[in-house]
């Protein structure tokens, strides 16, 4: 075998052109698909992280009435605790949950600013500011400002929210609401902060008030309108939806709807499902790059007819020869996706820290989606390592054909040639 | 039985709807270090008759015996092995590796066969490089060697497995007269010294001139068989 990698690598630099050329094409489709999956994987992470923080938690836990009503804000189905006890017991017993490390309870509700003559629709979290630093790092999205302390009447909005109420951190805001009895109300908070997520849902229409607060103005005591799981990673999230939905089982509880971050018809499953198609993307786009490989292969056994003959009369079995042209095809593999990847790993670093701004193109669907309109990419050694992988197992794929069809030679035949 | 027996030996080619016979009904032997020259016009079947002695080709009919025992029941894997460890080769056109130097073209018959320590592949290897005059040029790659220089080591190439039978297509046709003689010295003296048998195709009188016997070839059968 020794003598047949020492033949293939050595038999590259016979035709240096044509080696240099199959290697470029190589390293272009490998640089492609190194960035590529750099900036759909960092903007997918990105996408996942911002639902599990401020939408979905690792497994939510709402209302069964609750869902399918949640763009309406209602404050009519909430957590209320098993057979209504109260959200403090239920904490009390899902804390129990080994793979559980956060129980976030939240109040989004609806509200309005007046400024002069216009209504200005705003979103309220009530949040229980604490835990949400320590789960989510919420105080990291602070611009400027500090968060609101509990039980007080401060807040802190959205940057985005503050400069179309053409507001700033330090003065009053006064929000009118819907109370979960239904009755119309304001109340007035002073802005104690500014929040840059990067989330034009979050920045343009979001305040943030401390859970108590928000449970007391809306009339909803012990009560949430979500509650959410966070457990030690994404990974685990079956365990920590079984051992949730186990317990709901034990005390009989069937009123609350029970939903994993990535439950089948939700926008992350829609994403993952995209990831999957991109995957299959990346081989086609790899396997088209390999036609030029395909083609330098074939030239080459076409220029070395006969030396496949001589080695076939020296006694090389017909897998011996497939394995000295797959070992050359894979070796262009190798230093071509080597160099797509450094290459393509260059550009990735540089969009990491500078990031992609898609600016207006992503301002209206990001009113609505949790979707950051700067895209990071996602600059790793494992997806470095998996394109490199993915261009050196192609690349061999594709050499296997060409590798076959020398292996396939007549002897007699080759040596005629 | 000698070294090596053809019986009955039929090749027949196909070419669309029209057949072709390159060998028709050829017997032949041949014994252990024999120095045999097959000759004949160009289409007389001495390559075709080479290509079957040499494991290359199976005969449509008839069957080649080497050392009594039949190769036609043998798969593609099975004559690369025969050919392997027992058959060498010396091409019209050299072919040799042109990224390996003198010392891994020879080196790489060695190779090939199992059971063989380094020290031992380097003595032998160095030993039949040193005895068709290239000792000094080893490190050579092909491309730096006269045609002559090159067809020695594909004689090296040959030989440096000790196989049964030398097979030679056309040896010097592409030398000038002079390397040839060389050429031909050097495949004499090896088959003098090491008693391997050489079978060679030529049309070369020279080359005829120095084998001990001539096998002659028209159309696809033996027309004379002549030992000098």
């Amino acid at each position: 075998m020794k003598y047949l990698l020492v033949i293939a690598a050595r038999n590259l630099s016979r035709h240096k052109l044509r080696t240099l050329v199959s290697i470029i094409a190589i390293a272009l489709v490998v640089a492609i698909v190194t960035m590529a999956r750099g900036h759909i994987v960092g903007y997918l992470e990105a996408t996942y992280e911002s639902y599990i923080n401020y939408d979905t938690g690792h497994v939510k836990i709402v209302n069964q009435d609750y869902q399918g009503r949640e763009r309406l804000l209602s404050l009519n189905y909430p957590v209320a605790g098993f057979a209504q006890e109260g959200l403090s017991k239920m904490k009390e017993e899902l804390a129990e949950i080994d793979e559980a490390k956060y129980l976030l309870p939240r109040i989004k509700f609806g509200g309005a600013v007046n400024q002069g003559d216009e209504m200005t629709n705003v979103m309220g979290w009530g949040l229980k500011i604490d835990r949400e630093i320590e789960a989510i790092d919420l105080d990291q999205q602070l611009k400027t400002g500090r968060m609101p302390l509990a039980d007080s009447k401060e807040v802190i909005m959205g940057q985005r929210l503050l400069e179309r109420l053409d507001l700033a951190v330090g003065e009053e805001v006064t929000i009118l609401y819907n109370t979960a009895l239904d009755s119309f109300q304001g109340s007035t908070f002073e802005i104690v902060g500014a929040l840059e997520t990067g989330l034009g849902l979050i920045d343009g229409n979001v305040f943030v008030l401390d859970l108590a607060q928000a449970q007391q103005m809306l009339n909803m005591s012990d009560e949430a309108t979500e509650l959410l799981l966070i457990g030690a990673h994404r990974n685990r999230t079956e365990e920590l939806l079984m051992e949730t939905k186990h317990l709901f089982e034990g005390v009989g509880s069937v009123e609350y709807s029970i939903t994993p971050w990535d439950a089948p018809g939700n926008l992350i499953d829609y994403f993952k499902v995209g990831e999957r198609i991109y995957n299959v993307i990346y081989i086609f786009f790899l396997l088209m790059g390999c036609v030029v490989l395909i083609n330098t292969m074939l030239m080459i056994i076409r220029d070395r007819v006969k030396e496949i003959g001589m080695m076939s009369a020296l006694g090389l079995k017909r897998r011996e020869i497939w394995q000295l042209f797959l070992l050359e095809g894979m070796f262009m593999g190798v230093i071509g996706s080597l160099g797509g990847v450094l290459l393509g790993g260059a550009v990735t670093k540089v969009f990491s820290v500078r990031g992609i701004d898609y600016g207006e193109a992503m301002d209206a669907l990001s009113d609505d989606l949790l979707i950051e309109t700067v895209a990071y990419t996602d600059f790793s050694f494992q997806n470095l390592f998996l394109s490199f992988l993915l261009g050196v197992v192609i690349v061999t794929i594709a050499c296997i054909f060409p590798a076959w069809r020398a292996a396939r030679l007549d002897p007699s035949e080759a040596l005629r040639d | 039985m000698g070294l090596l027996k053809l019986e009955e030996v039929e090749k027949i080619y196909r070419q669309g709807e029209i057949e072709v016979a390159a060998l028709g009904g050829v017997n032949l032997e041949v014994g252990k270090g024999e120095f045999t020259s097959i000759a004949g016009p160009s289409g007389s079947g001495k390559t075709t008759l080479l290509n079957m002695v040499g494991c290359l080709d199976k005969p449509t009919t008839g069957e080649v015996y080497l050392e009594g025992a039949g190769i036609s029941s043998l798969d593609k894997d099975q004559l690369a092995l025969l050919r392997r460890e027992n058959l060498g080769f010396i091409f019209q056109g050299y072919n040799l590796i042109p990224v390996l130097t003198v010392y891994e073209n020879v080196e790489l018959a060695l190779k090939l066969l199992k059971d063989r320590s380094n020290k031992d592949i380097k003595e032998q290897v160095m030993k039949i490089i040193t005895a068709v005059g290239l000792g000094k040029m080893a490190d050579r790659k092909p491309n730096e060697l006269s045609g002559g220089q090159q067809q020695r080591v594909a004689i090296a190439r040959a030989l440096v497995k000790e196989p049964k039978i030398v097979l030679a297509d056309e040896p010097t046709a592409n030398l000038d007269s002079e390397t040839s003689l060389d050429v031909l010295e050097v495949m004499v003296e090896m088959n003098q010294k090491l008693k391997t048998t050489f079978i060679f195709s030529t049309h070369d009188p020279l080359v005829m001139e120095s084998a001990r016997r001539v096998i002659k070839l028209k159309d696809g059968e033996i027309i004379a068989d002549e030992r000098g």
